[in-house]
């Protein structure tokens, strides 16, 4: 969880991300912004973010990114 | 019928009676039926097929959808079948599944492009016939466009691609399909509403609340109030301007303010009427603004202003450009050529200036909407690749970012920024819009700004007080709405004051609207996309 909080710094600094429970729906987070976080995160971990997971909730926390990326990695 | 008639409100009050007086499990079967006699009043019986056929194509392609995903998981579960047939069957109906969406897509969408483009073409043949000295002329009438094509298609493409992408389950019933589709408040302009959203909402077995009643009622009359004080009175100077002829330079610097205005008056007093007739019924309508002329960037106006059709265009074009394998290995080839902060670059121009071009073609098919999606595409790619040089600018400068006055700055700059792109299409075509900035730059005659010349182009001096005192009215109330509930603050006081309110609302609705010769309650800008 530690690496995404480091991608997120990385795209938006100056955020308590670790902390933060609506990073889309807040607006913290713009649309370019998550498609930078998209792209961060497949080469990260190695997976490949479908449309179907395109979704707020998918990226509205940290421990929510984190459960996608498991989810994917395991698929 | 229009929203802003007489007769709409006569129609809402019957539908509302109907609605609460039958039991609660078939009130879904009254909107239905309300909502299929609504559209024929509002157009003609002859659209309503189009309407019925688009449903229903999208209802059994996405049932198809599902059933398919049905059908494979069955077949993987049957004994015996070892890996490599698993493979082979999830590519099979991968396939099956694509193909079927394809097919749907290219109907509703295909369907959308000939009414939207069949105009185009027509004139371009008949300029083709004249070249050969053949008068050729087509009759317009003969061209078949739906009322709300563009809306109603797009909320159904939506709902589409939500199930193909194992969004949400899809809708097993044809009429409450078609309840989504067609549901009265937002065929002809929107919200384009989501159907894990809206669908919902209908489906809620909706009980009467007087509260939902006044509330809803509040917001018809502060729409009423929008479209007829404000929108159609600055209407008046608009067209008048507006009419391919040259005025001085003082004047269409006016009008293309009043211009904004008036459309987002329009647009947004629209959406409060029906936003607001559906809170009556109980259905909970999405939002379409928020306050758009306090964005401090154009990226964040197109966040406030027609949300659902941006929102629209984000989830279903640009997220899907953004992340395709495509533009993914364009990505990776880039970052091998070029520098990290290019690539960026291309990353973000290439899906945004596709989502803007397709934007400007939805809202009209001519030369300038494609100028006008060029606009906003570089003027947000331009946002987001400077964004580093613009923060150290104002570093540099020793701007306070968080000052009052500099948020006033970014405000302004970014309603020019509008006023910009409004004046692409306001005037008509690009000849016309070209001829207003060569008066602006050329023929100012800035002192017609301070002698009564402005009072004539279809407005008096008491319609700029009427004006200037409702758009202070909406600026009051705007700000309010930013920091608190206003209608809650109206309910806190007392029914005495609410209930006065709500008269002096409908007084002044009825008193200062412009009823006057040449008015046509029934063209609402965004009606005709």
């Amino acid at each position: 969880m530690d690496r995404i909080i480091e991608i997120l710094s990385s795209i938006k600094s100056g955020v308590d991300f670790a902390n933060e429970d609506q990073i889309v729906s807040g607006g913290i987070l713009d649309s370019i912004d998550i498609t930078e976080l998209i792209t961060a995160l497949e080469e990260e971990f190695d997976i490949e973010i479908g449309m179907e997971y395109m979704e707020n909730e998918n990226f509205d926390s940290v421990e929510a990114i984190w459960d996608m990326v498991q989810e994917l990695q395991e698929a | 019928m229009t929203v802003v008639s007489g007769a709409f409100l006569l129609f809402l009050l019957i539908t509302i009676g109907i609605y609460y007086a039958c039991p609660v499990q078939y009130r879904w079967q009254v909107l239905l039926a309300a909502s299929l006699v609504f559209y024929v009043l509002a157009g003609k019986w002859q659209f309503l097929p189009c309407v019925l056929l688009t449903a229903f194509v999208v209802w059994s392609g996405a049932l198809r959808l599902s059933n398919l995903d049905d059908e494979l998981k069955t077949k993987l579960k049957e004994p015996g079948v070892d890996k490599q047939r698993k493979k082979d069957l999830r590519a099979t109906y991968k396939s099956l599944r694509k193909r079927t969406l394809i097919g749907v897509l290219v109907l509703c969408i295909g369907a959308l492009c000939v009414t939207k483009f069949s105009g185009v073409v027509i004139s371009a043949l008949e300029g083709i016939a004249s070249i050969y000295s053949q008068g050729v002329h087509v009759d317009p009438t003969i061209l078949l466009m739906p009322l709300g094509i563009s809306y109603y298609t797009f909320s159904t493409v939506g709902y589409l691609l939500d199930v193909y992408w194992h969004r949400y389950p899809c809708e097993q019933s044809y009429p409450r399909f078609l309840l989504y589709t067609i549901y009265f408040p937002h065929i002809l302009q929107g919200p384009i509403s989501r159907y894990n959203r809206l669908g919902a909402s209908l489906k809620l077995d909706a009980h009467f609340d007087e509260r939902n009643l006044v509330h809803g009622g509040e917001r018809i009359i502060w729409g009423f109030f929008k479209k007829l004080v404000i929108a159609d009175r600055l209407n008046l100077m608009v067209t008048t301007v507006y009419n391919g002829e040259p005025h001085a330079g003082s004047i269409f610097l006016v009008v293309m303010v009043l211009d904004a205005l008036m459309i987002y008056m329009d647009f947004s007093g629209y959406m409060e009427i029906v936003c607001g007739a559906s809170q009556m019924l109980g259905v909970e309508l999405e939002e379409n603004f928020n306050h758009p002329f306090f964005s401090r960037s154009v990226a964040e106006f197109w966040r406030r202003w027609h949300m659902t059709l941006g929102g629209w265009f984000k989830d279903y074009v640009y997220y899907p450009v953004s992340v395709s394998s495509w533009m993914k290995k364009l990505n990776r080839k880039n970052a091998q050529r070029f520098s990290k902060r290019v690539t960026r670059v291309i990353s973000v121009a290439i899906p945004c200036l596709i989502t803007w071009m397709l934007t400007g073609l939805w809202h009209g098919t001519g030369p300038n909407y494609v100028c006008w999606g060029i606009y906003y595409g570089v003027l947000i790619t331009i946002s987001v690749a400077f964004q580093e040089e613009f923060e150290q600018l104002d570093e540099h400068l020793g701007i306070n970012v968080e000052s009052r006055s500099w948020k006033l700055f970014q405000m302004l700059r970014t309603f020019c920024i509008f006023v910009g792109g409004r004046v692409l299409t306001s005037p008509g075509n690009l000849a016309n819009t070209a001829m207003v900035f060569r008066n602006i730059f050329f023929n100012l005659q800035p002192w017609q700004w301070f002698d009564d010349s402005i009072w004539t182009y279809g407005l008096t001096r008491d319609d700029g007080h009427i004006l200037f005192i409702s758009l202070l009215v909406v600026l009051v109330v705007s700000i309010m709405q930013e920091r608190m509930s206003v209608r809650d603050e109206i309910d806190r006081r007392g029914t005495l004051f609410k209930w006065a309110l709500i008269y002096i609302g409908i007084i002044v609705v009825i008193v200062f609207g412009v009823y006057g010769p040449g008015y046509d309650a029934a063209k609402f800008i965004y009606m005709q996309y």
